[in-house]
């Protein structure tokens, strides 16, 4: 027992020491509204059936950018991995629209 | 849009899980992974969403072949 906490203790020092060197204090902007937009169209245009598409908020996925169900689903997975996160099952069934995605993802970002 | 059945949900279900799978692999072979999945998928457009047997069937068999591919081994495809 005495001889696993020196090796705690050993493991925990040096980890003080480097974070007290290292430490920096300072604030990350929050993302604005217009960055998701524009960062999320970008990350929109990579996917292969949407190159050609004008989209803009109000496009719906289905009725205006043409893309049956699973099209949909690649879009959001470009999303997903553009903003790195990931939107559950419930909500991505529920997003019809560019718009809803963009503000469900500022949303998201708020709350980090 | 109409409200999505149990079953075509659990199609997106598989297909999402499939499409995040993709980031696993090197990425000069992530184009190969989307256009299989892409074909794999678009096979059964054309089936009748009356067939649920055959629908839960493929289902199930995606599934196995999705716990195939998964694996990092496995890093391309054509």
């Amino acid at each position: 027992m005495y001889r696993s906490f020196l090796r705690s203790a050993a493991l925990v020092r040096p980890s003080i020491k480097l974070s007290q060197q290292s430490i920096r204090f300072y604030v990350t902007q929050p993302i604005t509204k217009d960055e998701v937009i524009t960062r999320a169209f970008d990350a929109l245009k990579t996917v292969a059936t949407l190159q050609e598409s004008k989209i803009s908020l109000e496009s719906s996925f289905q009725k205006d950018l043409g893309l049956d169900s699973l099209d949909t689903v690649e879009a959001l997975v470009a999303l997903e991995e553009e903003f790195d996160l990931e939107i559950p099952d419930k909500i991505a069934d529920e997003i019809k629209t560019v718009g809803e995605a963009v503000n469900y993802i500022y949303e998201e970002e708020q709350k980090l | 849009m109409a409200k999505r059945s149990g079953l075509q949900r659990e199609v997106l279900k598989l297909y999402r899980m499939s499409i995040r799978c993709i980031k696993t692999k090197p990425p000069q072979t992530r184009e190969h992974w989307r256009s299989f999945i892409h074909e794999e998928f678009g096979k059964y457009k054309g089936i009748p969403k009356i067939q649920f047997n055959t629908i839960e069937h493929l289902i199930r068999t995606g599934y196995k072949r999705y716990e195939m591919f998964s694996n990092p081994q496995i890093k391309d495809i054509h």
